[in-house]
């Protein structure tokens, strides 16, 4: 169903995905096909992956946000390498992804 | 005019921790700085917020625990949350050599009363779960901790604040009024603060003020480099040293690791200015990863430079000069003034109160350079 | 600046930092008790420009704010940004160390006196560590 946000045309862009090879990277364990060279972050949302993590303290859900690498809200995990914004990183074949889950379990408490 | 009884020159978490401790005693203070509190750069900046006993000069030991016992009871007394934990200390070696050291210290430490031991093998492991497994032995102390040096700072500001005492923000001190070899007043550029003591707690830069009235402080301005990462799950409750090898590893209650460990950075003593040195960060983040490897994928997101005061032989100023009346001195922390802060505030306070000087106090005098008049005014 | 109870309501659940979680009620009960003046100190206080965008979304919503409870112009203390400019690993980092001749050690190896000696100066572990 989110294949349906995809934009295969563009009057400018090339974003036809004619003729583009799918390639598996793997996200939390799980294999998922993505178009190669596609921004990670649109891969991971056009699987149904908008929620990439949580915000501390709001416990407010985070995802792809300015889209531009200057929010942080759509950090991932790439091997093995922390908060990486994926809103800037292509995927690349055999890449392991990891949403990160348990970042906030911090027990700060702010006060006023 | 009226005269304060004392003006406390520097707001840094020594000079605001005595204002607060004077007012408490119901005496007339005046807390001022040259620049506005927790932003300015200076030694509280660079702090890592340890608090450990272990790993002092031994006279400093009895000062130590005794702050430690203000620490525990200081987020009620200041009414405001400081992240302090006591969740230990170990500093470590992967040398064998270095074990009998580390032996060594530790039992000096014990006979001075202190709560440590030296830790092995699967036992520190098992205590510090994601230390490398080079690492062999530790020196484990349970009480000592950490807390966040910039609400420490600023709650000792508001709570002497509100226990009556007087604030001025950018207002340097440019020496002393001295009548009579006695000190009757703070110079500033607005106007002379009339007191009858003035605590010169600025760090490096009492040294420019001590020097207008002909005393020389033996210290040297260190820029020192701290880096932070982002929040991460708790893995780590205590504070990490390793011996020979510049690292002091944390995680704080909001889970960022902060790391320090004396590395330089670069910065003008007389500007505030600080830059950084990025061979500090590569190689403090080597340090780091020698260490505790499970940090690996970790983000640094900020790095930092704060400029500390270190004294010639490394221990602090404090106390009385008599020469002028007057002036006490609380300077020169030489990178391990925020664990004793409280500590030196209180007893301060006492002096000042009093008359009597603790014992805890006395080696810092500045009586210890015991240097001829003549070379004081170098 | 009168509010009626919803715009209350908004400011117990406005988040300003989003990468801290800060609302924008901390963030205005810190200017009211401690007195700040500027966003640093505030940040200092709160952690709000704390996170991993490192104050770029919240720093001027803050700076405004500032301005609204406490009078302080706009623009009087930009926030203090640190390097490094995007956060990088302590890995990536530590991979580059060999790059780097300076400097040879800590300035001093500041926790580590086992007796009333001096601890090593940078010299001493400079020559340790060749």
């Amino acid at each position: 169903m989110t294949e349906a946000l995809r934009l295969t045309s563009h009057p400018v862009l090339d974003v036809s995905i004619e003729g583009r090879k799918t390639i598996t990277i793997t996200v939390d364990g799980e294999s998922l096909n993505v178009i190669e060279g596609e921004i990670l972050a649109a891969a991971l949302w056009v699987n149904g992956l908008i929620s990439l993590g949580h915000n501390p303290n709001t416990d407010s859900p985070r995802g792809m946000y300015c889209g531009i690498g200057h929010c942080y809200e759509c950090r991932v995990t790439i091997d093995g390498v922390e908060d990486v914004r994926s809103c800037l990183t292509p995927v690349r074949k055999g890449m392991h992804i990891s949403l990160q889950k348990s970042e906030n379990k911090t027990t700060s408490n702010h006060g006023d | 005019m009226k005269v304060a009884d004392v003006v406390v020159i520097g707001a840094g978490i020594v000079g605001s921790a005595t204002a607060y401790y004077l007012a408490k005693a119901g005496i007339d203070v005046t807390l001022i700085d040259r620049r506005i509190p927790i932003t300015s750069g200076a030694a509280t900046q660079a702090c890592a917020g340890g608090i450990r006993q272990q790993g002092r000069v031994p006279v400093e030991l009895p000062l130590a625990i005794y702050s430690i016992d203000l620490w525990t009871d200081l987020e009620a007394d200041l009414e405001a949350d400081l992240d302090y934990r006591q969740n230990g200390m170990t500093v470590v070696t992967d040398d064998e050599n270095l074990i009998p050291l580390l032996t060594d210290r530790v039992e000096q430490e014990q006979s001075l009363g202190l709560d440590i031991k030296l830790i092995q093998g699967s036992e520190l492991h098992d205590l510090i779960p994601g230390l490398s497994p080079r690492i062999l032995a530790g020196s484990y102390c349970p009480t000592d901790g950490h807390a966040d040096p910039m609400r420490t700072n600023n709650a000792f500001i508001v709570a002497a604040q509100r226990l009556g005492a007087h604030i001025r923000w950018k207002c340097p001190s440019e020496g002393f009024a001295i009548e009579n070899n006695r000190i009757t007043a703070v110079k500033t550029p607005q106007e002379n603060i009339h007191c009858r003591y003035a605590i010169l707690a600025a760090g490096y830069w009492s040294r420019a003020i001590a020097a207008a009235s002909g005393l020389n402080l033996p210290f040297q301005a260190f820029p020192l480099q701290m880096m932070v990462s982002a929040r991460r799950p708790h893995v780590l409750d205590q504070v990490l040293g390793w011996m020979g090898h510049g690292i002091s590893l944390k995680q704080v209650l909001s889970g960022g690791f902060v790391i320090g460990g004396g590395w330089p950075g670069l910065g003008n003593s007389e500007t505030y200015q600080t830059h950084l040195m990025p061979g500090s960060m590569a190689k403090s983040a080597q340090t780091t990863v020698e260490l505790f490897p499970s940090l690996s994928g970790v983000p640094v997101v900020r790095a930092w430079v704060g400029i500390e005061a270190f004294c010639e032989d490394e221990m602090q100023i404090i106390g009385p000069i008599h020469d002028p009346e007057g002036l006490i001195l609380a300077a020169g922390f030489s990178g391990h003034g925020f664990a004793i802060g409280p500590g030196v505030g209180s007893l301060l306070a006492e002096y000042v109160n009093t008359g009597q000087m603790s014992e805890m106090l006395t080696p810092f005098s500045m009586e210890r350079f015991n240097k001829p008049t003549e070379e004081k005014l170098e | 600046m009168s509010k009626n109870s919803s715009s209350q309501q908004t400011d117990n659940v406005l988040i300003i930092c989003r990468c801290e979680g800060i609302r924008l009620k901390q963030i205005q009960a810190s200017i009211r008790r401690a007195g700040v003046q500027t966003v640093n100190q505030i940040k200092k206080l709160t952690r709000a420009g704390m996170g991993p965008c490192q104050g770029h979304t919240c720093a001027k919503l803050i700076e405004t704010i500032l301005a609204a409870e406490a009078n302080i112009p706009l623009g009087s203390e930009p926030y203090r940004s640190r390097p490094p400019v995007r956060s990088i690993s302590i890995g990536r980092l530590a991979a580059t160390s060999d790059q780097f001749d300076e400097p040879a050690g800590p300035v001093r190896v500041v926790m580590m006196r086992t007796s009333d000696e001096q601890s090593p100066t940078r010299a001493e572990i400079k020559d340790k560590n060749e």
